[in-house]
């Protein structure tokens, strides 16, 4: 039960930031971030030394928004297409990660496959104690924390946030600036990344950063509503998902995600149909 | 002798590396409708976004009512370019012209009931009320101009700058927008207006600034538009400046 | 040596080579059109078919794996392009649902197989980040064919490939069918993607096609030195990764071939002469050099003008000094003088100056106070060629807006 609550939390919170991922184009930076992470998270880990401490989350946060400073870098010195330039980059922070996990992980407590593709069925085992009183697992409070501070930035700068997404160019003429709310959603995208990466892995993010939200666009005219059926649409992958991973004993973060794209060819067939039948 | 309401000084502003407005100096008086006129490459697009601070100019400066832009932005209202929006954001008329409420209200507060007042009554102005709920992918391409007009009137501004709206707009809608601008002018409001097509500008403007890399010529219409200024604009004997121009960015 | 005594490792050397050859080489197409991280997409929508393909057969039979991964990725691949086309739905947004979902599905499935009691599941773990080592004699072989015949459909088609990348829209006037090329474009990219897919796994495919690719752009923008440049990086990197792979068993070889590729980006980046960040140290440094001579040389012609004609070794820095004499541009002893061929040079400067002033005031509308700093600029950037041109354009002045003279003395 508590891993369902973990998984809710988590794909509710990437749909949430993911809106603006998709809407400002940054997918694919956002599959970057969700690989390239694992380095920072590795990283994190062998200097702090635990995965239970603070400093552990917020090394991991700076370097995932790191990683966007260093594409940006890049793009601006040479003339080569700034997706190129983020595969480059991801791969490689990927691929480091990967191979420090293999080499040096051994006999502490990263498994390839466990942070690759998540390992949400064994974190219920880490419980937030406090005054000796078992509040539940860890990542349910800390998931929690990381999707309200979501709602509250999101809420406080969501005019700003509309306007420098569809318009840039008019934001900056009446002074409200493009660059801080990217870093804005950099910053969002990164804290939601490092945590929801112990629920669901590094690859698997990436789906529910984008496929909720990407059903949603097909057919909402208005932003608070795209917003809000993505949160649906999470909620409704994670709960089938869910179900269907206990049942057949599969990945569960691996059946979300498949979940999720059901339900988008669902959704994009109902959309065709209904657009024909307007049309006539 | 009227105020000047927008000046330019020496200003050389690179793309990419080349430079694509060089030493240009030119001044607006209050009031004018202005054309900015010049061949593609011109630097016409790039003069209004060094303007608003989007691009950061090699040297020389703009100023708007002799002061800096950050100091009077609420007096000016930027329309750019419709290509520069990806039409497909999930917002409605209304929720587009909302926006030109957003500078005056500076960050984080929320628009109040007033403000959508200002934002119906910009839309009845450009006749667009009924439209306020519909996508603005379902637009035309005249509809889509003007839903931008709609929300820089209600910017409330002094000063407006249009970049090319009359590209790709039905014969309807540019009549009924320079109907628009001309009543802004009546009302003491100055407008610039980028401009691609020559032939229509003695019909329609009363201050001419014609534009190739360098500044050809600034002033009234009637004088300004002479045989030597368009040949000089449009004549393309520019292969020093355009040499010049490779030499620079090379370096 | 030790290594190449097992005939395996040749071939897994001989496989690996192809391998990267060919990515680096299909690369650099993929990353001029901009879908670089298509391969990406594509690799990660490969792997529900492999899944499938076990299912079914029930062993690890490459070809069948690799049949289905055919499959699924061009499934992935149609999805993709019904998605952008059917919808809203961006390409970067498509690409990243279709790739996630497929990849999420493939994982489903290989959590599946994992609790089947069939013995031969492990192979299917390789398939993740590839394992060179695991390479048969078959396998290599089907390698090098494909490589081959990918080759040989690069050969053929290469001014067409070159007319695709560059504006399709023009070749599409031409009346070519560029239809016809972007389904053969995609198939052979697939079929590239699908061999890279047991060496180098799912995850790190796409690295294969934009790494080295990516590099070998930093080094020339012309095609053909492009794609030798990607073919010569990408079978580095895979034959580090390859032999990392022999070596030290159970290392997967994909992460390796990325660092391997990567490290070689890095160094490109560094140093190459188009990008590379040293390269461009290195021009800013000798631009500075040139300037800081021909101002000097300027000053001292200035002088010359008023009538000075000796000048005190104190007032120049020993530097100067040096470049000065190495030049030949003066005479030195206690006192130095300008050479004829230091007198000319700096009157060249002096007059690039003042022609560009007078230039910018009689063509360009510049006013007399605008005019300097943007020829202290130029008369380091004006060609002679150019000089000559703009002297016969003003029609050979003989002094500039402030007065001074455009003619040597």
């Amino acid at each position: 039960m508590e891993v369902m609550i973990i998984v809710i939390l988590a794909t509710l919170t990437c749909a949430l930031i993911g809106n603006f991922l998709v809407l400002r184009k940054l997918s694919l930076m956002g599959d970057a971030i969700s690989h390239a992470v694992l380095f920072g998270i590795v990283m994190a880990f062998f200097i702090v030394g635990t995965l239970h401490s603070i400093w552990f989350f917020i090394l991991s946060v700076l370097f995932a928004v790191f990683l966007g400073f260093i594409v940006q870098w890049i793009v601006e010195r040479v003339s080569i297409s700034r997706e190129s330039i983020i595969g480059v980059v991801f791969t490689f922070f990927f691929a480091l990660g990967v191979l420090l996990i293999v080499q040096f992980a051994g006999n502490i407590h990263l498994d390839t496959h466990a942070v690759l593709f998540g390992s949400v069925e064994f974190s219920v085992f880490e419980r937030f104690v406090f005054l000796s009183f078992d509040l539940g697992p860890k990542s349910m409070w800390t998931l929690g924390a990381v999707f309200l501070l979501n709602i509250f930035l999101i809420k406080l700068f969501y005019k700003e946030l509309k306007i420098t997404t569809f318009d840039p160019n008019f934001a900056t003429s009446v002074g409200i600036s493009p660059k801080l709310i990217h870093y804005l959603v950099m910053f969002l995208t990164s804290i939601t990344v490092v945590t929801a990466f112990e629920a669901v892995g590094a690859i698997l993010v990436v789906a529910l950063l984008v496929v909720p939200v990407v059903t949603s666009y097909i057919f909402n005219k208005r932003l608070n509503f795209m917003i809000g059926y993505s949160l649906f649409f999470a909620l409704l992958s994670s709960i089938v998902g869910y179900l269907f991973s206990v049942y057949f004993d599969v990945s569960v973060a691996g059946a979300v995600a498949f979940i999720s794209g059901v339900i988008l060819c669902f959704v994009v067939i109902l959309y065709k149909m209904f657009a024909y039948e307007q049309t006539n | 002798m009227k105020k000047t309401v927008f000046e330019v000084h020496d200003l050389t502003v690179a793309y990419g590396k080349k430079p694509v407005l060089w030493g240009v100096d030119f001044s607006i008086p209050e009031g004018s409708l202005v054309a900015v006129v010049g061949p593609n490459g011109a630097g016409k697009s790039t003069l209004l976004k060094t303007a608003f601070g989007l691009l950061k100019p090699l040297s020389g400066w703009a100023k708007f009512f002799d002061k800096n832009y950050s100091d009077v932005r609420n007096k000016i209202a930027y329309v750019p370019q419709r290509e520069s929006v990806d039409w497909d954001f999930p917002a409605t008329v209304f929720d587009v012209v909302l926006m030109g409420r957003y500078g005056h209200l500076g960050w984080i507060k929320r628009p109040k009931k007033s403000d959508h007042k200002k934002a119906m009554e910009a839309l009845e102005k450009v006749s667009m009320v009924e439209f306020k709920d519909r996508h603005i992918s379902d637009l035309s391409g005249g509809q889509q101009q003007r839903v931008f007009l709609a929300r820089a009137l209600c910017q409330e501004a002094d000063l407006y700058f249009l970049d090319e709206p009359f590209a790709g707009v039905d014969i309807v809608t540019e009549k009924a927008i320079f109907k628009l601008l001309k009543d802004l002018k009546n009302d003491g409001k100055t407008v610039v207006v980028v401009h691609h097509d020559i032939q229509t500008v003695e019909e329609y403007f009363d201050w001419l600034v014609l534009l190739n890399v360098r500044l050809v010529a600034s002033g009234p219409l009637k004088s300004t538009l002479t045989k030597e200024n368009l040949n000089a604009a449009y004549g393309g004997r520019l292969d020093i400046l355009s040499k010049a121009q490779e030499l620079f960015a090379n370096k | 040596m030790e290594f190449f005594t097992t005939i395996n490792s040749v071939y897994v050397m001989i496989g690996s080579i192809a391998l990267g050859a060919m990515c680096g080489m299909l690369g650099v197409f993929g990353v001029l059109r901009k879908q670089g991280l298509l391969g990406d997409a594509l690799a990660h929508a490969a792997l529900p078919g492999i899944a499938i393909a076990f299912l079914i057969m029930g062993e690890r039979i490459l070809a069948g794996l690799l049949l289905g991964a055919l499959v699924s990725g061009l499934l992935g691949a149609f999805c993709i392009q019904y998605l952008v086309k059917a919808t809203k739905i961006k390409m970067d947004s498509a690409m990243a649902a279709v790739l996630s979902v497929f990849f999420g599905f493939g994982i489903v499935l290989l959590t599946f197989i994992q609790r089947l009691p069939s013995a031969s599941k492990a192979g299917l773990d390789t398939f993740l980040f590839g394992q060179a080592a695991a390479l048969l004699k078959i396998d290599v072989i089907l390698m090098s064919s494909i490589f081959l015949f990918t080759l040989l459909v690069v050969f053929i088609f290469w001014k067409e490939l070159k007319m695709f990348i560059f504006d399709s829209s023009f070749a599409a006037v031409l009346g070519f069918r560029s239809r016809f090329f972007e389904i053969l474009f995609m198939t052979i990219y697939v079929l590239a993607i699908l061999v890279s897919l047991q060496a180098v796994g799912v995850v790190l495919t796409a690295a294969m096609f934009i790494t080295p690719a990516a590099a070998a752009l930093l080094w020339t923008k012309r095609l053909l030195s492009a794609v030798v440049l990607s073919v010569v990086f990408g079978s580095i990197s895979s034959a580090s990764g390859a032999y990392v792979s022999i070596v030290a068993e159970g290392m997967p070889t994909g992460p390796v071939i990325v660092m391997a590729a990567s490290v070689i980006f890095l160094f490109s980046f560094m140093f190459a002469s188009r990008g590379g960040i040293v390269w461009k140290a290195i021009e800013r440094y000798k631009y500075s050099k040139k300037v800081n001579l021909e101002n000097l040389l300027a000053k001292l012609y200035r002088d010359t003008e008023s009538g000075v004609n000796k000048w005190q070794r104190s007032d120049i820095s020993l530097i100067m000094l040096w470049r000065l004499r190495s030049n030949g541009y003066i005479n030195s002893g206690n006192e130095i003088t300008l050479t004829k061929k230091g007198l000319v040079s700096g009157f060249k400067v002096v007059q690039k100056h003042r022609l560009w002033e007078t230039y910018l005031v009689e063509r360009m509308n510049f006013s007399h106070d605008h005019v300097h700093r943007d020829a202290e600029i130029m008369e380091h950037l004006l060609t002679d060629d150019v000089v000559e041109k703009i002297n016969s354009i003003l029609g050979n002045p003989k002094v500039d807006p402030h007065g001074k003279s455009l003619k040597m003395k």
